[in-house]
């Protein structure tokens, strides 16, 4: 993965901010699989579908092509079917904060997205 | 023979067993919070005295003001009346006092350049506080004029 941060910084509530492109790379031996999940704000906030009083949303652009069409929870959704070894997939985020907030300003509301290579099911 | 089909028997094992490990994550980590916003509002916004008699001494009139999503230090200030009183540190001449109070903060009287109301409200918090008024000791100015004056809160990094 390739960067393998972003860094939004300080945000008012319910700012909506684009990433730049992330690289997914099968650096394995084999065709893979791939998943990707969210998880909640290290501060306290939620990961939801939607954003909404402490919760957030984050949004996956897996064809970078500027349509959003996975919406991130905290368990795996699929991204990527039969990755070729060493062949690569760009994706974009889409972050939305939340609507209100009761933790303060200047909380660290970091998010791990992950993902997760398998072996391909055919 | 028996021996060597053993030995295929491990080495498939061996192969289902890589297989069954042959899975990897990676992350992205993404930084955020929320942007500070330092704001306070004052409850109520008025402050009907009414007329008073030279010397006297209002009862404590109860306030209270709420921080934005920042810790803040909160400071006040006040004005001259409006029909030419002047804010002073005590009650005299065409002069009158207010004292403020926000426990535990101690006591301070008003002036026209800002003081330290409350050293620290956490962020979303709220602070009440007293007001009390001593109007002059004696009068120039005349009954019936207006001297209602404004009080300003400020909010800042402590």
């Amino acid at each position: 993965m390739t960067p393998d941060t972003w860094a939004i910084g300080p945000r008012a509530l319910s700012y909506v901010g684009e990433s730049g492109t992330f690289t997914v790379t099968n650096a394995g031996n084999i065709v893979v699989d791939v998943t990707v999940k969210g998880g909640h704000g290290t501060g306290g906030w939620l990961l939801q579908n939607t954003p909404g009083p402490n919760a957030f949303a984050l949004e996956v652009d897996g064809l970078d092509d500027g349509s959003y069409e996975t919406v991130l929870t905290t368990t795996e959704q699929p991204f990527a079917d039969a990755m070729p070894v060493s062949s690569n997939r760009t994706l974009g985020l889409r972050y939305r904060s939340p609507t209100s907030d009761t933790y303060g300003a200047g909380v660290a509301q970091d998010v791990t997205v992950t993902f997760k290579a398998s072996l391909d099911a055919p | 023979m028996r021996r060597l089909g053993m030995m295929l028997a491990i080495l498939c094992l061996m192969g289902v067993t890589y297989q069954a490990q042959a899975a990897d994550t990676d992350t992205i980590t993404v930084t955020v919070s929320l942007e500070s916003v330092i704001s306070v509002t004052v409850t109520p916004d008025t402050w009907a005295i009414g007329p008073v008699t030279l010397g006297s001494t209002s009862a404590a009139a109860p306030f209270s003001a709420t921080i934005g999503n920042t810790a803040s230090k909160l400071e006040i200030t006040g004005t001259d009346a409006a029909g030419a009183w002047v804010l002073d540190n005590a009650a005299g001449a065409d002069q009158f006092a207010v004292s403020a109070v926000a426990a535990p903060d101690p006591a301070i009287n008003l002036s026209t350049s800002y003081q330290v109301l409350a050293a620290s409200v956490p962020a979303y918090g709220s602070r009440g506080f007293t007001l009390t008024y001593s109007a002059p000791t004696s009068d120039t100015k005349g009954g019936g004029v207006d001297q209602g004056f404004t009080i300003t809160l400020k909010a800042s990094a402590p």
